[in-house]
């Protein structure tokens, strides 16, 4: 593995002048910004990430910036900008982390064909990995996190990279995004201090923490008992799962992913392998520590 | 400019010139090369070129990948490009009428060597202009809508354009451009579109496509008419990728293309195609052929300056090929796009209208768009 460089305090400036290049999951991606608090947090958010030497090939060239005109100075705003493209409209100067990170998995999204991409999160303990693909909003992340924060670990709270034969699964292990309610929920649950809560984005508060049981090696594992979980929070609900059929899980399995379009029967032939590989089922809940009781019984039950 | 910034900014270039030269690319190169091809549109194509000739299997995993992302998302496009021709051409029978693909479309309909990885954003159609407005709203019927536009860009397309606002479609968000002539009507000399409609060739679905002199010179004067490049190498290696192609199936092409703007009124554009391909992408031509289109040259200044500013502009728009040259270049580019397009009586109102709605766009609520996370 590669450990020359770990992040420090010395990357706020090599990302402030130079670009750093780090290994985020299966991609490496070039980070520079004008902002000196992007640098800040994001060499504390992640820290203990390793970082390559020049000559290695880089995925992604991501720069975070002030525009070159008025809004420079007076009300600024930021854009992403990949690799001198910009995907998105511009954002207030205080949200640069969360649209780096949004950005980021844009690019991903929008790039990595040679896997099966589901907007999901997974999860891992003893060999056994829980994938939860749902849509914005269905608690995904949230329960996720919980579960990592009762022991399991996390391969990534919005990405399953699945390989087209759906032989591995690959750890795209990064901060956590919380939001809203969910922060303090965290918070009070497990007595860990959310840092860099941004305020008021278009997604209402969001904040990002980072974990020991967020998944690091990034290296290919290899499935054998997998579980695929479509999970909803609802209010007050009582905690239910329900077993889907191969047909009833197809739709909302590819609903939930990036890329099943653009792979075309290549996709459609990696969703089948899929359904035929896990035990599926539907999953509604309110109350998180039965939730993690399910999942914990879930495979011991195996 | 330092050796090193010299020799990135021509990487994309000599590759694609000299395939061969792939082979010996070092990692940072490799990784170069993909950005340079990506931002200039062309990374598929690229791939396909250097697969015929033999020249991929020294790239490292990481540069394959994404030349073959690159791969997937063109040949994705291709796929839905054929659908909605498909589509088209069931509505075109259905009423008897006329419609002719252009650019992109046709290069996919005909199957033609460009069509290979070439990525496109919209699709090209030429209708009668008697037809316009039926046509629109026939295709509002299968679910195509306008796109959001005000009502001064609305009026200015409607009055000036050669086109009717772009139409995308509400499910399968493809986007139409209807056409009813090749160039804004705002050209000092516009050509008649009745000799292109009718040299027009059926395909067997019933759609139809220009004819092979009409497909190129519409490909050389939608390029040279244009105030930005980004797309401008892209452009420029259709124009090449056509010249090849029809020489090679026609010997007497060069002749009757030559012959065929003239009559048109289009020899300028003809020359300026010519000449660039030439100068950027060695494509052969006739010496005859070549003599002739000379002919059309401007004198020597003019041509001295043309030829520094479009030589800049051909390269990949990436901040690895961004010089002072380069910027310079753009700006009096988009200028020169500007003048060609219309007079100044419409172009200074125009203009002044834009910058202050460019001002105010700065001031703008933002309203986010950011990818759902």
């Amino acid at each position: 593995m590669l450990t020359p460089y770990v992040i420090d305090k010395t990357s706020e400036v090599l990302i402030l002048k130079k670009g750093l290049t780090l290994k985020i999951g299966p991609f490496s991606v070039n980070i520079k910004c004008s902002e000196k608090t992007f640098a800040k947090t994001f060499c504390k958010i992640y820290a203990g990430f390793s970082f390559l030497q020049s000559s290695e090939y880089i995925d992604f060239h991501i720069n975070i910036s002030r525009p070159n005109h008025i809004r420079r100075f007076i009300r600024p705003y930021i854009n992403f900008i990949n690799d001198g493209k910009k995907p998105f409209k511009p954002l207030t100067a205080q949200e640069a982390f969360p649209f780096f990170e949004w950005g980021l998995n844009w690019c991903v999204a929008t790039y990595a064909h040679h896997y099966f991409m589901l907007h999901s999160a997974v999860v891992e303990k003893n060999g056994n990995i829980i994938i939860f693909p749902a849509a914005p909003g269905s608690g995904k992340s949230t329960l996720s996190t919980c579960l990592m924060l009762s022991g399991w670990s996390l391969y990534s709270d919005e990405f399953a990279l699945l390989d087209k034969d759906i032989n591995t699964i690959t750890p795209f292990g990064r901060p956590v995004s919380l939001k809203n309610e969910s922060i303090s929920l965290i918070e009070n649950r497990f007595e860990v201090k959310v840092n860099s809560i941004v305020k008021g984005t278009s997604k209402g508060d969001v904040a990002h923490l980072m974990h020991k049981n967020i998944n690091f090696i990034f290296e290919p594992v290899k499935l054998k008992k997998v579980w695929l979980v479509f999970p909803k929070y609802t209010k007050n609900a009582k905690t239910s799962l329900i077993p889907l059929s191969q047909t009833e899980a197809f739709m909302p399995l590819i609903d939930q992913s990036f890329n099943y379009n653009q792979l075309g029967s290549e996709g459609f032939k990696s969703a089948e392998l899929l359904l035929n590989k896990c035990q599926r089922y539907a999953f509604e809940y309110s109350n998180i520590g039965e939730a993690i009781e399910l999942f914990d019984n879930l495979i011991t039950d195996e | 400019m330092s050796e090193m910034k010299h020799k990135s900014i021509a990487l994309l270039l000599n590759v694609w010139a000299e395939p061969k030269l792939a082979l010996s690319l070092a990692i940072p190169e490799q990784n170069l090369l993909v950005r340079q091809s990506s931002s200039a549109y062309i990374c598929a194509q690229l791939w396909k070129k250097l697969q015929k000739a033999n020249a991929i299997k020294n790239f490292c995993t990481k540069a394959k990948l994404h030349f073959l992302s690159a791969v997937t998302k063109a040949e994705r496009q291709v796929g839905q490009g054929h659908y909605e021709i498909k589509k088209l051409a069931d509505l075109s029978q259905k009423y008897q009428l006329d419609f002719i693909l252009l650019k992109g479309a046709a290069y996919i309909a005909k199957n033609l060597p460009n069509a290979e990885g070439r990525l496109y954003s919209d699709i090209d159609l030429l209708v009668g202009k008697e037809n316009l407005n039926w046509v629109e709203s026939e295709l509002m019927l299968t679910g195509f809508r306008r796109t959001v536009i005000d009502s001064y860009d609305e009026q200015y397309y409607r009055k000036w354009m050669h086109e009717i606002p772009p139409l995308r479609h509400n499910k399968r968000s493809v986007v139409l451009d209807v056409h009813h002539n090749i160039l804004p009507l705002t050209v000092s000399n516009p050509t008649d579109i009745s000799l292109i409609q009718a040299r027009a060739i059926p395909l067997e679905n019933g759609l139809k496509t220009l004819s092979n002199e009409d497909m190129l010179l519409h490909c050389a004067v939608h390029l040279f008419h244009e105030g930005e490049f980004e797309k401008g190498l892209r452009d420029l290696i259709d124009l090449d990728f056509l010249f090849r192609h029809f020489s090679i199936e026609n010997s007497e092409f060069q002749t009757e293309l030559f012959e065929r703007a003239k009559q048109l009124g289009l020899s300028y554009n003809l020359f300026l195609a010519t000449y660039f391909c030439k100068l950027v992408l060695g494509t052969p031509f006739e010496a005859d052929y070549f003599s002739n289109v000379m002919l059309y040259a401007p004198n020597k200044y003019k041509l001295t300056l043309l030829r520094v500013l479009f030589r800049e502009i051909f390269i990949p728009h990436h901040s690895s090929c961004v010089t002072i040259k380069f910027r310079i270049a753009r700006s009096s580019l988009y200028i020169r796009g500007h003048l060609i397009r219309m007079p100044l009586r419409l172009l200074i109102p125009h203009l002044a209208r834009k910058s202050i709605m460019r001002i105010k766009d700065l001031f703008k609520k933002e309203k986010a768009d950011t990818f759902a996370g």
